[in-house]
């Protein structure tokens, strides 16, 4: 296993792999969404207080996490990029910020539609809120600094450092509705704030699509960062040829 | 209001406008993403195949 | 030192160097941060009351009273309760025992030499909680917890 991971530093070998490892990716994210939705939509009952409008929590939650968990592997990926000088590490922290950027925006759009009919307002300064709407700002902030470099490994360097600095944000939305009184809720998750089965299956269902769909979208930009990277060595010319061709 | 109310016909009554809108956007935003990978490769593949081509 | 390690102390360095700072930024500001008061934050006076601001809590039991749009109503946090007047639409979720959080800024309504504070609100919202379950689920909790 570890070696397997060693060898992925080879820009060669890592296209291959993000190549090979599309369709297992592709159709598990397939699967799991639909029946993920069959159960948010159909299975799953009212809720007691909200009624059917609860329904948004199987978007919003899986797409919160995501969109920390994503900055975690970015910041992550980044640091490693740094330490070890891995290109490859480079590549996903780079593609990882779009996708995380996507999540973000869902988390917040699915909680301003949610926080319409429920609270009475799309929209408050509460520190939940402001904190996820930071996380949103330094990912754009990521790949602009990112695209704002002609070479690739100052690009990297410096997008890398801001990625880290932005780690403060993580525990900081985590916690926010611990540290301050905000009008977003408390967890749901992990404390038994869902009590029904089957909303908690639905949830988890949810989740796990998308992480698969994470997984993809990196092995699908992965392939394409690796191409322009390595645009001057041979068998990205024979790839390049063959698959035109 | 107008849009809650001639959305209710939908499953979910009062909320159909406010939860499918939430699925509608969610949705669309994982297409573009999905949409802009796929340019973004196939523009790549143009401009290597270009690139090879010339040298 | 290899170059390898001198780079891992850096990124070291970095990070804690960027938590420390995120640490004491958020112990400086934390007052800034606060969403809302409780009405105990209220009474022990660490609420502004020179400007408006947010009291946040539970709708106390049998204290609505609807008068036209105007309504009437406690906001409890369970040690000390104020009184809210509001004039206008309240959210779905708005009722007795649910949390409300109201913005507003607060009067002294002083009747002989007895003071009472009301809370003038324009605007409240409706603070759920972090529970999701189907109604049957909610009313045998209740009951259990009735029982008790």
């Amino acid at each position: 296993m570890w070696k397997w991971i060693q060898r992925q530093a080879s820009p060669k070998v890592f296209y291959s792999t993000c190549t090979r490892l599309i369709p297992w990716f592709f159709w598990p994210f397939i699967s799991f969404l639909i029946i993920g939705l069959y159960w948010s939509l159909v299975v799953s009952p009212a809720d007691y207080q909200q009624g059917d409008g609860y329904r948004i929590i199987f978007i919003h939650v899986p797409s919160a996490i995501l969109s920390m968990m994503v900055y975690a592997v970015m910041a992550i990926a980044g640091g490693i990029g740094l330490i070890w000088q891995i290109k490859m590490a480079e590549v996903v922290a780079k593609v990882s910020a779009p996708i995380g950027a996507g999540f973000t925006i869902i988390a917040l759009a699915t909680g301003a539609i949610w926080g319409k009919p429920m609270w009475g307002a799309w929209w408050v300064w509460d520190a939940r809120l402001t904190s996820e709407l930071v996380l949103l700002f330094l990912y754009l902030a990521y790949m602009s600094l990112n695209s704002a470099f002609d070479n690739p490994k100052t690009a990297a360097k410096a997008s890398s450092i801001l990625a880290i600095v932005g780690l403060i944000n993580l525990p900081i939305i985590h916690y926010s509705v611990v540290w301050w009184n905000t009008l977003h809720q408390g967890y749901s998750v992990g404390t038994g704030g869902i009590k029904d089965p089957d909303m908690q299956i639905a949830l988890a269902l949810m989740f796990v699509a998308s992480i698969f769909l994470y997984a993809l979208y990196v092995s699908i930009k992965a392939r394409t960062e690796v191409l322009v990277r390595e645009q001057n060595s041979r068998w990205v010319q024979e790839e390049v040829r063959s698959l035109v061709s | 209001m107008t849009m809650v109310e001639f959305f209710s016909f939908l499953p979910y009554g009062k909320y159909a406008f406010y939860v499918w809108l939430a699925y509608g956007v969610s949705t669309l935003t994982i297409i573009t993403l999905f949409v802009t990978a796929k340019r973004n490769h196939s523009k790549t593949l143009r401009f290597l195949q270009n690139k090879y081509s010339r040298s | 030192m290899t170059k390898r390690q001198n780079r891992m102390v850096l990124v070291g360095l970095l990070v804690s160097g960027v938590f420390l700072a995120g640490y004491l930024g958020i112990k400086a500001f934390s007052e800034n941060l606060l969403y809302f008061f409780t009405p105990s934050d209220i009474l022990s006076g660490k609420a502004p009351t020179d400007k408006s601001f947010r009291v946040g809590g539970l709708v106390e039991n049998d204290s609505v009273k609807r008068n036209g749009m105007i309504v009437n109503f406690s906001v409890t946090d369970n040690l000390e309760s104020i009184d809210v007047i509001y004039e206008g639409i309240l959210p779905d979720l708005f009722r007795e025992g649910q949390g409300v959080v109201a913005s507003g800024s607060i009067v002294n309504k002083c009747v002989g030499s007895v003071c009472e504070n009301t809370f003038i609100a324009t605007e409240v919202l409706a603070k759920h909680d972090e529970n999701y379950m189907p109604p049957e689920v909610a009313a045998a909790l209740e009951s259990t917890k009735s029982k008790e």
